[in-house]
């Protein structure tokens, strides 16, 4: 079955928020159970960042227990390196979502390590931008969507180091094509890559097949500067960079296939993070995003 | 050039500076010994080349994470050579060939700790060990193909011959940084602890059995010298043959190896094939 068959089945998850093992317990940060208890519309679903020798935290576990809806994040795959897909990280992945069933799993895609996976060379680099790169991609992403029997969305990752002849967005069009896949947009790592190349914040989306578009990320991000130089740090605050909404506001309107946001805000506290839920939502409701009541 | 090669070059020069300089102006790998190709070394030229150095921080977070794993030998490099930073392992052949190779670069630390301080005898001896009982946790191969014998060593032990002392100066240096009331690290990296009366031997060797049990606790255990013969002839893939000799060499059977094989099997220090 194509993507576009196969993107009709995946649920409607409306908004949500991100964590990652142990977010909850660093300071003053965000419960995502109380958020949802609150604001049940900004935490409609759970996005866990996951390494798989970490497993799921206490709060992560309270969640799925309560049968609320989660996507897995993955924290600890080179999609493109074919010596990653090791046999006992492939059990213990599918393991953990065939016992907690994830409505998807999506993470950058990039290099989330340098040699074998150990926690001290953990990283994470964009991948290179060229087209030799795809179809190694492309296989990551099949191996791993058959090996869980789950959709596996790309991510765009940060970067201040971009390597290849292809614009982003290009290349991953390319990836989403040669996989037969959708792709997770995460818009504040596109407005850091664009700013990067001196471009415009939507630079080449109007090439980009926004029907592969089923989730978005926002985060905010800090302005930096380093030998004269503008650089973006992807901080996951919750002040978003106007090229952020720039770029949200495109893809919102021009995506049919969307189905899920993400308001990447995991080490902020809650009430610091509402009104950049309530933009999202805002937004979502004036282009018709997740009218239906979500699932 | 490949994309997973490209790749695995802008890691090295992400962390290692001096290669960044190398590759912008001559285009050359001075570390490895390669000429880049042109192609490729215009795409790696292509960002402006400060944005290279643009994390201040990455050197030194590997570090401190490198720093958790051999904490008691970074520890004594701090006390008995603070002019010679850690930070220079990113200079080094380990690091570089660790990275182009796919290895453990934890491992290519603790080689580096090794012979980059061969003349201090208790971070030598230390980083041996440390290695060890980290590539045990991991339950690293130690060997890189199928063993040929019916036995091997499990990948969650390993046997090893330092230094006397080295297992008790580990012990009581781990110890003594524990106390710490900030942490360990903080101990190790500020000097802040007394490494006062630990020595170990210059001349004399002891040998050890380091050992992942079931239960996540590794155990440094000192072994007798058949036992030691016969598990590091495992360990380099000696066969059936070579086990055989070394126990005749100490009075016993094919069938007291036999017994005594599968005693180590049990424990979960040897493997059958």
């Amino acid at each position: 079955m194509g993507f576009k068959a196969r993107v009709r089945a995946l649920p409607k998850l409306g908004i949500g928020v991100s964590t990652e093992y142990g977010a909850h317990t660093l300071g003053e940060t965000l419960d995502p159970i109380e958020l949802r208890e609150q604001h049940p519309a900004f935490g409609r679903f759970l996005e866990v960042g996951v390494e798989i020798a970490k497993g799921l935290d206490s709060d992560a576990r309270r969640w799925i227990r309560d049968g609320h809806p989660w996507t897995y994040h993955f924290l600890d795959i080179n999609l493109d390196e074919p010596e990653d897909f090791d046999t006992e990280w492939l059990s213990k992945v599918s393991a953990l979502v065939d016992a907690h069933e994830p409505a998807w799993l999506c993470g950058d895609a990039g290099l989330w390590h340098f040699g074998p996976r150990e926690p001290e060379n953990m990283l994470l680099l964009p991948p290179i931008l060229s087209e030799a790169a795809v179809r190694p991609m492309a296989d990551g992403i099949e191996q791993l969507r058959a090996a869980t029997a789950r959709e596996v969305f790309p991510e765009n990752p940060p970067g201040t180091i971009f390597l290849g002849d292809l614009h982003i967005l290009d290349y991953f069009a390319r990836v989403c094509e040669s996989a037969d896949t959708g792709m997770l947009l995460d818009c504040a790592h596109l407005a850091i890559y664009q700013r990067l190349q001196g471009m415009t914040p939507t630079t080449a989306l109007d090439g980009f097949p926004l029907d592969r578009v089923v989730e978005l990320h926002v985060a905010g991000a800090c302005v930096k500067s380093h030998a004269g130089r503008e650089i973006i740090e992807d901080n996951h605050g919750t002040e978003v960079l106007p090229d952020t909404w720039k770029i949200f506001d495109f893809v919102l309107e021009r995506a049919p296939n969307l189905k899920a946001i993400v308001f990447e805000c995991e080490r902020n506290s809650l009430d610091t993070t509402i009104a950049g839920f309530e933009r999202i939502r805002d937004a979502a409701q004036r282009h018709g995003q997740f009218e239906e009541a979500p699932q | 050039m490949n994309p997973i090669a490209m790749q695995r070059l802008s890691v090295r020069m992400l962390y290692d500076w001096s290669l960044t300089t190398a590759i912008y102006d001559t285009g050359t790998d001075p570390i490895l010994g390669v000429e880049v190709p042109a192609p490729a070394r215009a795409t790696l030229t292509r960002p402006p080349r400060e944005l290279w150095r643009s994390d201040p921080y990455r050197q030194g977070r590997m570090v401190t994470a490198l720093l958790r794993v051999f904490t008691a030998t970074c520890a004594w490099t701090f006390v008995r050579a603070p002019d010679r930073p850690l930070t220079d392992f990113f200079l080094s052949i380990d690091f570089h060939r660790s990275i182009d190779a796919r290895t453990s670069t934890v491992r290519a630390f603790g080689e580096w700790l090794s012979s980059t301080f061969c003349d201090l005898q208790e971070v030598a001896s230390l980083a041996q060990l440390e290695r060890a009982l980290d590539d045990v946790r991991h339950a690293r191969a130690p060997l890189q193909r199928e063993p040929s014998a019916s036995w091997s060593i499990s990948p969650h032990a390993r046997v090893l011959e330092v230094s006397t002392g080295t297992s008790d100066v580990l012990h009581a240096t781990h110890q003594r940084l524990e106390a710490h009331p900030i942490s360990a690290t903080h101990a190790a990296v500020h000097g802040e602890w007394d490494g006062g009366a630990l020595t170990i031997h210059r001349t004399q060797k002891e040998r050890l059995l380091v050992h992942h049990e079931p239960n996540g606790v590794a155990n440094i255990s000192r072994i007798s010298d058949p036992l030691y013969e016969l598990l590091a002839a495992l360990s380099s893939d000696g066969p059936h043959a070579t086990l055989l000799a070394v126990a005749a060499e100490h009075g016993a059977s094919a069938e007291d190896l036999d017994d005594l094989m599968r005693d180590l099997g049990e424990d979960g220090v040897v493997v059958h094939h």
